[in-house]
């Protein structure tokens, strides 16, 4: 409680001052413009800090509308489907490179603009677009494992996850495809993206011999971890937020064999009817007190190097949430798999249904 | 002694379903009051702050640098499904309530088609109406946004208010209006004095399942949504990859309330009908 009271302590402090300087900055470069505009986001529900849209919409007069979806596919579906109007939208990388390969992005040339440099190029990640041509790597975060310290101490590494069951402790995967079998890919040494047959029949003959140790499939672990049932469980980095609340109990680790880890990107839409105003807001999303507002408040990774010293203590020297370059070499992110895809399918069928 | 346990069993069994059917409910509006803002499901305190953030108020828990504050967001998305429901609740109570006159009145051509086409956007399936919805819309070149979202609730709250008032008419004297006619009153008169007093039990009663299924849609609104119109039920949907938030126990609770007195509304006309 303690612990949290100084947390909370801190990111207000860390609001007043960015609030400061912000006040101070927008006063000083540009009076509040009333004008007509409109900016139209599609993004994630719940998925950006509602103060970086009111301290745009200061700074800039351009109005911010902010609409929601659930999943990537979602929102693809509904591009697809000739739904047009709204201006960024924040794919995962690989859909991203999906998107692109359907044409639906803008070319922004964001990598032009003068806040570029402060992008960590690690973060360019989708093939589509290497240089940030089109989309600004907006967030990111590792899935490691999140467990509860009553009942494990320590816990490092994914051996040693998979072997509590044996001193009768329980544990919990996601019932996801790519990212259970990316774990067995990874504890062979291999690619995440792998399609190659005999890695993936090898994944699949370790994840069955695994699966009678796994006490659930699921994404709804926290509860289960935080009231003992279960003591580790694999899960985002999200976690945090958990383990801030109650560090005493609970730990989030990114193994030490590697982690795969997600990241979305900011997109302006080729069928974009305010282009101008998005980059406007891709580029007030570039400054270092902005992406630290907002990961300071989502709780997750930031693609701006210049915004990491200005985060709150307990994520700047969060090895979890920032981690230091060798852990981040260790991290791999999901490709589109094309065709590839079905392999996985049928891995993931044989897992599923083996007794 | 065969009888009462049979009895016994059956009461037993009345109860458990009345448990298994409101526990759900009552859970949601017991954690509606639970302090810990970020996990809905783990008990940490007493609080009205949920209820004390949706209005507005300064509340102790959203302090903390953890909780993510978007009830702006939320209250947005809820005043546009009250905006979508109260517009699509009026078009379609008023053209469900014409329809069910013409049916009941007239007879004309295709009629027996025109009826069966009525109850066609109440039994297909959600999903296809919302893909033909949206198809419909962007081939038509119709921006999506809060007016797509009451024109496609309109296409099936319109069967619903036309089901409804139908009944209605049905059980209605039809020589009440020739009666009418008699005295030298014209159609309007009629209208406005005899067949509408005695059809609005109906017509509100349309009115009000009208307004509580478009507040509820989820698929069909969610295809056909645009910039800006998220709906409260889209909103809560895009929400699930961070968690439940708290607030939206609180949200939740409120309209169960406003759900009830709704329900109550209509439980009352329809009793005033009866005694009638």
């Amino acid at each position: 409680m303690k612990v949290l009271n100084s947390v909370s302590a801190g990111c207000q402090q860390l609001t007043r001052s960015l609030t400061l300087a912000c006040a101070v900055s927008a006063a000083a470069v540009s009076a509040p413009v009333m004008a007509a505009e409109e900016l139209n986001l599609y993004n994630w529900g719940d998925y950006i800090n509602p103060e970086v849209l009111t301290r745009f919409t200061a700074e800039t007069g351009i109005k911010v509308n902010l609409d929601t979806y659930g999943s990537n596919e979602e929102m693809l579906a509904k591009l697809q489907a000739g739904a047009t109007g709204y201006d960024i939208v924040f794919p995962s990388v690989h859909m991203q490179d999906i998107m692109s390969h359907l044409k639906l992005l803008h070319k922004t040339n964001i990598n032009q603009s003068a806040g570029f440099k402060n992008i960590d190029p690690a973060h360019l990640k989708a093939k589509t677009d290497p240089k940030g041509e089109y989309c600004l790597p907006y967030a990111w975060g590792s899935v490691g494992i999140v467990y509860n310290k009553e009942l494990v101490p320590e816990l490092n590494s994914w051996n040693e996850f998979f072997a509590l069951p044996e001193q009768g402790k329980k544990i919990a995967m996601l019932d996801d495809m790519r990212e259970d079998i990316g774990i067995a890919l990874i504890l062979q040494g291999e690619s995440v993206n792998s399609v190659d047959r005999d890695q993936l029949k090898a994944a699949q003959a370790f994840l069955i011999e695994q699966k009678p140790n796994v006490s659930a499939f699921t994404y709804d672990s926290i509860p289960m971890v935080q009231s003992g049932d279960i003591a580790a469980a694999q899960w985002y980095v999200g976690a945090m937020m958990y383990v801030l609340e109650d560090p005493e109990k609970l730990a989030y680790v990114i193994p030490e064999e590697g982690a795969t880890m997600y990241q979305e990107n900011m997109c302006v839409l080729n069928s974009a009817p305010n282009k101008s105003n998005a980059k406007a807001f891709l580029e007030f999303f570039m400054k270092p007190e902005i992406a630290a507002l907002n990961a300071a408040q989502q709780a997750n990774g930031t693609a701006n190097k210049a915004a990491v010293s200005l985060l709150p203590e307990n994520l700047r020297a969060n090895p979890a949430v920032n981690p230091p370059a060798e852990v981040m070499d260790k991290l791999q992110i999901f490709e589109d798999l094309g065709k590839g895809l079905k392999l996985y399918d049928r891995v993931w069928t044989k897992v599923r249904t083996a007794s | 002694m065969n009888r009462s346990l049979g009895k016994t069993l059956l009461t037993g069994y009345g109860w458990l379903f009345f448990l298994f059917l409101y526990a759900p409910v009552a859970l949601i509006v017991i954690y509606s009051f639970n302090a810990n803002p970020i996990n809905v499901m783990t008990w940490k305190g007493f609080t009205w702050d949920w209820y004390v953030g949706l209005f507005g108020g300064a509340t102790t828990v959203s302090e903390s640098s953890l909780y993510v504050d978007s009830t702006d967001q939320l209250l947005d998305a809820l005043l546009t499904s009250l905006k979508v429901a109260f517009s699509a609740t009026v078009i379609a109570t008023v053209m469900g309530t014409c329809a069910a006159l013409a049916m009941a009145r007239y007879r004309f051509r295709f009629k027996g088609f025109y009826q069966a086409l009525l109850f066609v956007p109440m039994v297909m399936p959600d999903i296809v109406l919302g893909i033909a919805l949206l198809i419909f819309f962007v081939g038509a070149g119709i921006s999506l946004g809060s007016t797509s979202i009451v024109i496609g609730h309109c296409t099936f709250l319109t069967s619903y208010v036309f089901i409804v008032v139908s009944a209605r008419l049905a059980g209605m004297n039809p020589l009440v209006e020739a009666a009418s006619a008699d005295l030298g009153a014209n159609e309007w008169v009629t209208f406005r004095r005899i067949t509408l007093p005695l059809i609005l039990p109906g017509v509100i009663g349309g009115a009000l399942l009208s307004f509580i299924i478009s507040m509820d849609d989820l698929v069909i609104t969610y295809f056909i949504s645009g910039v800006d119109s998220t709906t409260l039920p889209v909103y809560i949907l895009s929400m699930i990859r961070r968690g439940i938030k708290p607030e939206i126990n609180a949200i939740a609770t409120l309209m169960l309330l406003f759900s009830i007195a709704i329900a109550a509304a209509g439980i009352y006309f329809k009793s005033r009908n009866t005694a009638q």
